[in-house]
């Protein structure tokens, strides 16, 4: 699968390929006089979700030569204005296109590639139907809500053999690629433990009154495949704190310190055998994600995660390794130190494994499309990330330990706790399983 | 030979048998500790003091009505005193009475009851005597515990809310001899110094154990609620048991305050399951949700064997078919649809006709049917 993979070359529209959206670009032609680029060879781009993390994203990607945004969507009026107003404001003109309905925008468009940040629970669903389309696609984290979702992502963008980013930018960064690749070569020892700290919860609110639906505001597709529910003021945002869109800071962040350490140990495409673990759930309020979360894998290694909120780990934030020589433990703001800081100093012989390497994680996107490579964090990578925070999930609900099938993907000792692969869907939603 | 195998095995299964029945009397043993209760306050608090350490079934607990109780009867005193003018006949029996391995909680600011009395300063395990103070106004806090290991507190979430009570200040000035187990954060917004300050800490004085709670002062009978808090109650159950024995045998409740919520027993024991559903019928979204929350916290904490899952099960279908409102019936379907089996579909698809309800019982029905 890798190497057909790799050997595949993008075909534009009406070849054999025929779902795959025609490239508007051909590598090793596209850069044009002077390193700029015409606009007639740029990679074309939308985004759907232009929140804080879609703008973010977009920010990124406007600031690349190689890319030419034309059209973005959201179910917000005014976050579709601002973001227009972006895209215009970095082309000067007035030509981006703007959608409510990702469908009628999927339809319209003929992009090469988009970026997607929407609530969790809207990932599978449009994740699913750009590939359909042949889209390449810069996804955020956390894959999915549900781990039957997140494998149903992974099948449509294999079979539709479209690249995908995930929003996992820490493996694009100096420290996190140091830190894994000292601990894959063994500079720690044997690994036998890792710690994750994630943030702590957020505190409940209280349930806010029911609310007019803002004029700007598509509350019935904000909701998608969600529960129906009256508006309370909770849409943007704050969808991370109630289980029906997310799983909180735990699932907000698995893509993020878990999808680390697992690859400072080679587990980006396997998973724990055992979940157990403990949640604090609040009794009373809108919010009702985990405000304090405590959970332990075991891989069949017999190396064990400790998954928690940072107040209850000594490393608080970040992933730490504890190997039988020592450990090492990395987190944002650059921070990379170990038990000894020689080992800091340790240099990766040409003999020994090489982790991926990026420094720009939305370049590496765009480098992928034209080489058609995987990326650093491919949706294989994601899924097997987030599936570790979805068990976490799950065991806290249930109250039970898990026997996980890594290969399989399922729950092998409850079949309780196997409904909780999925999350029902609303009518007329349906997850397009490709499997 | 095999006659005499037989006997054996039947000797030996007849010891196993009453063996098993007398550790099954011993469980079922009456409250084997006594308890004096030594309090100023309303009657009525008295009598619910008395209840919560009679509801652990360790406790035979005694309101004392003598100005010169014998405290050596008892394992264990309990003090909840806002003034005490004990003689220094008592003061001395109570000395002597703890010294030689007797047991006291001391609640709320009965500390301040006896004015400048060095001796039962340094029993009490502080120092301030006459000093201490409280918040203006009672308030919801959290307690942090500060010990892993203690008998009172092991086994019992380590950061929960207490029920809107008054804190006592000054605390901090410990003897030298206390331990604490738990502090809360004495706001200066409230009043308070802003410093962590001890709420539930022990004294050993002699042979005898000393149990401090300083929880419980707002408790009057128009506000019950300082001392309905689940962590009010655990905690002066266990650290009665402690004072009198040295050790706790008690369960941690399984709805136990955590650290965002608050949680009370208004009749200071856990309501039964059938309780917590009947009450949880006139739920309505933005009201409180405590008792599904509750019903939640049972069914996760339960074995996790089939049959409980379908005692649970039986219950939330009787549940869906009552005249309970629709927002508990959609929270019950979210839990059915993990938890329940073949047997819940029927009723499920019967309510797919149900307007109010059709989604949700589509939500439950898509697992149940994985």
């Amino acid at each position: 699968m890798k190497d057909s993979r790799r050997k595949f070359i993008k075909k534009a529209a009406g070849s054999a390929f025929g779902m795959i959206a025609a490239p508007y670009i051909i590598p090793g032609t596209a850069l044009g006089k002077n390193g700029a680029v015409a606009p007639s060879n740029r990679i074309v781009m939308g985004g759907i979700g232009l929140g804080s993390m879609g703008s973010g994203n977009t920010r990124n990607f406007l600031g690349k030569e190689e890319v030419q945004y034309v059209a973005i969507c959201d179910v917000d009026r005014n976050r579709r204005g601002k973001a227009a107003l972006m895209v215009n404001g970095r082309y000067k003109n007035k030509d981006c296109r703007t959608y409510s309905d990702y469908r009628e925008f999927l339809e319209k468009e003929k992009l090469d590639a988009v970026t997607l940040a929407l609530p969790d629970h809207w990932h599978a669903i449009v994740s699913i139907a750009a590939a359909n389309k042949g889209l390449d696609i810069y996804g955020e984290k956390p894959l999915a809500r549900s781990i039957r979702e997140a494998r149903a992502i992974v099948q449509a963008v294999e079979k539709n053999k479209v690249i995908w980013q995930t929003g996992s930018w820490q493996r694009s960064v100096e420290n996190f690629h140091k830190g894994a690749e000292l601990v894959i070569n063994g500079r720690i020892g044997k690994i036998n433990r890792v710690e994750v700290g994630l943030p702590n919860g957020r505190k409940p609110i209280g349930t806010p009154p029911v609310q007019e639906v803002p004029e700007e505001l598509d509350w019935n597709m904000w909701l998608g495949p969600a529960p129906t529910v009256p508006y309370r003021g909770i849409s943007h945002w704050d969808w991370r704190w109630i289980l029906d869109y997310s799983g909180g800071q735990l699932t907000d962040w698995a893509g993020h310190h878990i999808d680390i350490a697992h690859w400072g140990l080679g587990y980006d495409r396997t998973g724990p055998i055992s979940v157990e673990g403990e949640g604090i759930y609040p009794r009373e309020g809108i919010f009702d994600v985990p405000v304090e979360y405590d959970f332990t894998c075991t891989y069949k290694t017999g190396v064990t995660f400790r998954v928690a909120n940072s107040a209850r780990l000594p490393h608080g934030m970040g992933a730490c390794w504890y190997g039988d020589k020592g450990w090492l433990h990395v987190d944002r703001g650059d921070r990379i130190n170990a038990s000894d800081p020689k080992i800091l100093e340790e240099v990766i012989g040409p003999e020994e494994t090489k982790l991926y390497k990026s420094t720009d994680h939305w370049q590496n996107f765009l480098d992928c499309i034209k080489s058609r490579e995987e990326t650093i964090t491919p949706a294989e990578v994601a899924c097997r990330s987030i599936s570790v925070g979805l068990l976490g999930e799950i065991a806290m609900l249930t109250g039970k330990k898990l026997a996980w099938d890594p290969e399989k993907e399922v729950i092998t000792n409850s079949d309780y706790a196997n409904r909780m692969l999925i999350r029902p869907y609303k009518a007329p939603w349906k997850l397009d399983m490709h499997a | 030979m095999r006659n005499l195998t037989l006997l054996l095995t039947k000797t030996i299964w007849l010891i196993v048998v009453v063996g098993m029945l007398g550790l099954f009397n011993q469980c079922k043993e009456p409250a084997s500790l006594s308890a004096l209760i030594i309090s100023d306050s309303e009657n009525a608090i008295k009598e619910d003091l008395k209840t919560i350490l009679e509801n652990s079934g360790l406790f035979d607990a005694e309101i004392s009505k003598e100005k010169t109780p014998d405290f050596a009867k008892y394992d264990v005193l309990v003090l909840h005193l806002s003034r005490a003018a004990w003689s220094e006949e008592v003061k001395s029996k109570f000395i002597s009475y703890v010294n030689g391995g007797g047991g006291v909680v001391i609640l709320g600011a009965s500390s301040m009851a006896f004015g400048e009395w060095a001796e039962l300063n340094k029993l009490v395990g502080i120092t301030t005597g006459d000093n201490l103070s409280r918040s203006d106004e009672s308030f919801e806090f959290q307690l942090i515990g500060t010990k892993e290991k203690h008998p009172v507190t092991e086994g019992l979430l380590s950061k929960w809310m207490h029920t809107e009570d008054y804190l006592i200040f000054n605390s901090e000035a410990l003897t030298g001899n206390a331990d604490v187990l738990a502090t809360a954060w004495a706001d200066t917004l409230q009043g308070g110094n802003g410093a962590h300050l001890p709420v539930l800490f022990t004294v050993n004085f002699g042979e005898g154990r000393i149990f401090h709670s300083t929880l419980g002062t707002a408790a009057s009978t128009e506000k019950r609620d300082p001392i309905q808090c689940v962590g009010f109650i655990t905690m002066l159950q266990r650290g009665a048991e402690w004072a009198a024995t040295g050790v706790v045998s008690q369960e941690a409740p399984i709805d136990f305050p955590n650290s965002v919520s608050t949680h009370i027993w208004g009749d200071y024991e856990a309501l039964k399951l059938d309780e917590i559903l009947e009450r949880s019928m006139t739920y309505k979204v933005g009201k409180s949700k405590k008792y599904l929350t509750d019903f939640s916290l049972r069914l996760r904490n339960c074995d996790g064997k089939v049959e409980s899952y379908a005692m649970y099960e039986d219950k939330i279908l009787q549940f869906l078919e009552s005249d309970a409102t629709i927002d508990s019936k959609k929270y019950m379907c979210r839990e059915l649809s993990w938890m329940g089996s073949e047997k819940s579909i029927s009723t499920l698809e019967k309510l797919i006709n149900d307007k109010d309800l059709s989604e949700s019982a589509s939500y439950a029905l898509q697992r149940l049917r994985m």
